[in-house]
């Protein structure tokens, strides 16, 4: 027992029994049979001045409790009482109801001294700060749940909430504190703190929560670290879970939600290439694209042109739909018919998805020629130089065989034989034979 | 470009590139022929100023310029006629385009012109 509540008790005893004053004893002045109901605040253990306590049994009253907290029956009968303990309204929104006290028996010449408890109520208050600066946030609905579930309200412009001064406080016991930020998911920010408290009888203690608003931001700048704008955008949420579409503004995509890892999506095409470089005529070639953040289905152009002759129109489209994979690839062959006004001899292909443009690297051609060539009536092992339109072609020939990759749109001008020179030839190609003798060379 | 990628509560900084292509539509004229510039470009909004410059192969100042052409859908094809009589060419007879989009984006050289300046001359 603290000293607090030894002495209230003390008090209380002594109007009970007779009193030590050296060797005499100083008879009880209260004869008779009586009862002392003393009202204490728990946990501090001050005695509670204004209590109601009603008595009845063989004797009734009703009276309140006084600055010691003591509320006294006196010259009452031996028998059963009921006790009644009422704080009244000025008292009721600071504490807890006093607990229903079972029936009191008296015996005749005694005084029973009953205690009766009382819990403050808790008052505390809920601090609400955002992480990033600890500025107070303000607005933010508070609500406990638990023991006696309440609605604390929104947050004032210092970040505080609690019970009004004209409410009633929190029964002491453990609770859950929930935040609602205007405007926000509750997924869309954090939390730090616990979120379970304790409220102790009495409990006026500040709870500082700390939220951190979830946001993602993604910059896109140029080579030139200039922002980009215009260009379609998907993001996708963590998880999976939502998307979202946009265009960029400013080269910046900024979302509040839920934490986690988001993907921003650019609806572009970011590359377009051949698979293999130079071209085969009759040789199917493969076209990808990379395109990324269109959906799926999305249909995709691709229109091959003359490399020099893009005002002419393509010499042929391919078109494709975007699959599940962020990329698209098609097969195409490059004949002498689809190519028969292409003069340059290369190709370059445009890949478009939406809004989106790519250009594929040059890509030269070239058409196989099976030429086989004798020399002095048996197959020549030698080398040989061909000198087209525009560029010459060198090889070793090999038992008088050779396939000769000629870019495309070139003719033969002239073949040299450096290691022959004089000799008949014949030369006989895929476009015909042809009879000479071979130059002189030094 | 895989996707750009990262958790909540941060800054995430990305690029894509801008590019063109462009080209002559033939290898080979005589001087006062008409020839297609075409540029086709790669992450360009319809509407951009390309400025087209026409500059010896091998270096030197620009013999002409086409300031101010507008891409629409990605693309320019100007037709251009090869007029540089008293223009001060020296020995150049390859001249290659070089574009400058939006003020920033430089691209080229392009594959080289060859323009016939002096008229041919046919053996007796």
């Amino acid at each position: 027992m603290s000293t607090k509540l030894a002495k209230a008790f003390a008090r209380a005893q002594k109007m009970t029994t007779s009193r030590s004053v050296g060797k005499s004893t100083q008879k009880c002045p209260l004869r008779r049979t009586g009862i002392i109901v003393l009202v204490i605040r728990m946990p501090d253990e001050t005695m509670i001045k204004g209590a109601r306590v009603g008595f009845s049994g063989p004797k009734t009253a009703k009276m309140k409790t006084g600055s010691s907290g003591i509320a006294k029956l006196d010259k009452a009968p031996a028998g059963t009482y009921t006790i009644t303990v009422d704080l009244g309204k000025s008292l009721l929104n600071d504490y807890a109801p006093p607990p229903v006290q079972p029936p009191l028996r008296v015996a005749l010449g005694s005084r029973r001294i009953l205690l009766v408890p009382v819990e403050r109520l808790a008052r505390p208050k809920i601090r609400v700060l955002n992480a990033d600066d600890d500025k107070p946030v303000p607005d933010v609905g508070v609500k406990l749940s638990g023991t006696a579930p309440c609605n604390l309200g929104a947050t004032t412009k210092a970040g505080l909430a609690q019970v009004g001064r004209k409410e009633r406080g929190l029964k002491p016991g453990p609770y859950r504190v929930s935040l609602k930020v205007p405007g926000r998911e509750p997924s869309s920010f954090e939390i730090e703190g616990r979120m379970d408290i304790s409220l102790p009888a009495g409990c006026e203690d500040t709870f500082t929560f700390r939220i951190r608003p979830c946001w993602i931001e993604f910059i896109v700048t140029d080579q030139f670290d200039d922002r980009v704008s215009g260009v379609e955008y998907v993001l996708v949420y963590p998880e999976e879970k939502k998307t979202k579409k946009g265009q960029l503004k400013e080269g910046r995509v900024r979302e509040d939600g839920p934490a986690g890892i988001y993907q921003l999506l650019l609806k572009y095409i970011s590359y377009a290439a051949w698979d293999e470089i130079p071209l085969e005529i009759d040789k199917k070639a493969k076209l990808t694209a990379a395109v990324t953040g269109f959906d799926e289905g999305t249909a995709v152009t691709f229109d091959i042109y003359d490399s020099l002759d893009l005002r002419a129109g393509p010499v042929d489209t391919v078109k494709a739909k975007l699959g599940k994979k962020p990329h698209v690839e098609v097969e195409w062959t490059p004949t002498a018919e689809k190519l028969k006004n292409a003069t340059s001899g290369a190709l370059v292909f445009t890949v478009t998805a939406g809004k989106s443009q790519a250009v594929s690297p040059i890509a030269p051609v070239h058409v196989v020629q099976k030429v086989t060539m004798r020399i002095d009536g048996k197959p020549a092992n030698t080398n040989v130089v061909l000198h087209l339109t525009r560029d010459r072609i060198q090889a070793s020939v090999t038992d008088g065989e050779w396939e000769a990759r000629v870019p495309w749109g070139q003719t033969l001008v002239s073949v040299e034989v450096p290691d022959s020179g004089g000799a008949l030839a014949t030369m006989k190609s895929d476009t015909g034979s042809q009879a000479f003798p071979l130059p002189s060379t030094e | 470009m895989s996707p750009l990628q990262g958790v909540n509560n941060r800054i995430h900084y990305g690029g894509l590139r801008r590019g063109a292509y462009l080209v002559w539509d033939r290898e080979r004229c005589w001087h006062g022929e008409k020839v297609g510039v075409c540029i086709r470009t790669e992450k360009v909004d319809s509407g951009i100023k390309v400025d087209i410059g026409i500059a010896p192969k091998d270096g030197g100042d620009a013999v002409d310029t086409l300031q101010g052409e507008a891409l629409t859908e990605g693309k320019i094809d100007h037709i251009y006629t090869v007029n540089w009589k008293g223009k001060p060419l020296g020995k150049a007879r390859e001249f290659v385009l070089e574009a400058m989009i939006d003020g920033k984006l430089k691209e080229g050289p392009s594959d080289p012109l060859y323009v016939e300046l002096e008229p041919p001359i046919f053996s007796a």
